[in-house]
């Protein structure tokens, strides 16, 4: 079982996230609604993994991966984003996310990615 | 003659039309029909919607409008629960956020870049203007009522 930290700005998405986190066997430890809180929540949870999302107020999710990253290297952080396209992928990746899943996604593909990171 | 800025934005407008149709069946798969689409210069009369701005290649918005039923319905639909008031904002925000998040990744398979802001819910009874045109699709969704997507230009 997994410690899972949410991070995203839309109550609804969080939701969802913790749901299927939740059915998955993993247990959400904390939820940010932008990247200053997660970071700030990274420090104080220390979480097995981090589901991140892109467009966000205050600090957005590429800054946030880069700023966790710099602290922890070891973080685990999957992006989770509506924009798909190929450059926000890359700079996920560079900032240092291990996957990337595009909205709307599905429990299996949720579950496919854990599969694959822990 | 027609200029080279009028075909770039012809072929801009072209795509935003087909990306937004194909991201709007991906993130909604209910049964639905489109009406033929409508280029205006109209003011906008919005009773609840979803406002998302994109900047970069193209300069404008994107506004979903409904009402609180059809986007509730549509949240039931695909995520098989009712959602309370509160709820039903962040729902019809983030239904905004995958559409744009959609058209944008489409967008830049066509060599538009973008760039998304997060959402805005628009509630009552405002009046847009501002924009140079819009280029609007009625969808109804069979069983659950109609929605009407448009893309406000800026250029």
């Amino acid at each position: 079982m997994a410690q899972v930290l949410i991070v995203d700005d839309a109550a609804f998405m969080r939701m969802q996230l913790k749901n299927i986190f939740t059915k998955l066997g993993h247990e959400v430890v904390g939820e940010a609604e932008n990247g200053v809180q997660a970071t700030e929540l990274y420090e104080q949870l220390k979480p097995d993994i981090v589901s991140m999302d892109i467009t966000m107020p205050e600090m957005n999710g590429v800054e946030a991966t880069k700023e966790i990253k710099s602290k922890d290297g070891n973080a685990t952080i999957i992006m989770c984003s509506a924009m798909g396209q190929q450059q926000m992928v890359l700079d996920a990746i560079k900032a240092g996310a291990k996957d990337f899943i595009v909205k709307p996604f599905t429990e299996e593909r949720v579950k496919e990615t854990l599969d694959k990171l822990l | 003659m027609t200029s080279s800025s009028e075909v770039n934005m012809n072929e801009i407008i072209k795509e935003l039309y087909n990306g937004s149709v194909q991201s709007i069946k991906n993130v909604v798969p209910v049964d639905h029909q489109f009406d033929a689409p409508k280029l205006t210069t109209e003011p906008l009369q919005v009773q609840y919607g979803v406002l998302i701005g994109y900047s970069g290649t193209f300069k404008g918005d994107l506004l979903i409008q409904a009402k609180h039923n059809v986007f509730s319905a549509i949240g039931e639909a695909l995520y098989g629960m009712q959602l309370s008031e509160e709820m039903l904002d962040s729902f019809s925000g983030e239904l905004g956020n995958m559409v744009a998040g959609g058209l944008s990744t489409h967008l830049a398979n066509a060599g538009i870049e973008t760039d998304i802001t997060h959402p805005t819910i628009i509630s009552g009874d405002a009046k847009l203007t501002g924009f140079k045109r819009v280029l609007e699709v009625q969808i109804n969704y069979e069983e659950i009522g109609g929605m009407t997507m448009s893309l406000l230009l800026n250029q």
